[in-house]
């Protein structure tokens, strides 16, 4: 029967293939059963993602058509483009916060002082750290998934 | 239990894009070469967007989840 209908409609042959491989390897990855050594590839190629006919549902079972294992794809309730938080990632993320206030902070530290209070190297300093705690915060929670 | 951003909608405006943008406008601002009145409103901005920030991390460390590192 499943046969006939994807005979008679190749997108949903296509479809049924897809949604039957993408089962198979994630009942592998759950077994420990893995075919052996990495992934063919383990991202979608940044030009695939920037195109514009991509949807967010194409791009998602593109992830799973390429390769990727179980554990990388996004947690269920994830948006269809969320990360996966790596210590890289994170660290980039905290650091460029950190610098732009920084930058920031510097820049206008010179009104922070004649029309506030306290010295300068406090504002800086302290703005600096205040968003490298936020950014840690905002970025590097495992509950917290955004699209971006 | 529900996130602050499914709770209110204005929230990741308030926490997230507006700190940032108060931050860069009162650098901007104080790299222009505008008045003293400009001038007080940007450290205003300034602090403000630290204020927002301090109150963003301060939900975000209180709401109950994990952390990856």
């Amino acid at each position: 029967m499943a046969i006939s209908r994807s005979f008679n409609n190749p997108a949903a042959a296509s479809e049924s293939y897809m949604a039957s491989d993408v089962r198979a390897e994630r009942e592998r990855s759950l077994r420990g059963l893995g075919e052996g050594g990495p992934p063919k590839c383990s991202k979608v190629s940044s030009r695939r993602r920037a195109s514009h006919r991509l949807t967010p549902q194409r791009f998602q079972r593109l992830r799973f058509v390429y390769c990727l294992p179980v554990d990388e794809v996004s947690p269920p309730g994830a948006g269809a483009l969320a990360t996966k938080i790596t210590l890289r990632s994170c660290l980039l993320k905290v650091f460029a916060a950190a610098g732009v206030a920084f930058l920031a902070l510097a820049a206008s530290s010179d009104n922070l002082v004649k029309y506030l209070f306290g010295p300068g190297y406090l504002w800086i300093v302290g703005g600096s750290i205040l968003a490298a705690l936020w950014a840690y915060e905002s970025y590097c929670r495992e509950d917290v998934h955004e699209e971006r | 239990m529900k996130s602050a951003e499914e709770i209110c909608a204005s929230c990741r405006l308030l926490g997230r894009t507006l700190p940032w943008a108060f931050l860069v406008a009162a650098a901007l601002v104080s790299f222009s070469p505008l008045g003293p009145a400009w001038q007080r409103g940007a450290a205003y901005l300034a602090a403000l967007a630290l204020l927002l920030l301090a109150g963003s991390y301060l939900l975000a460390r209180l709401t109950p989840g994990r952390r990856k590192f």
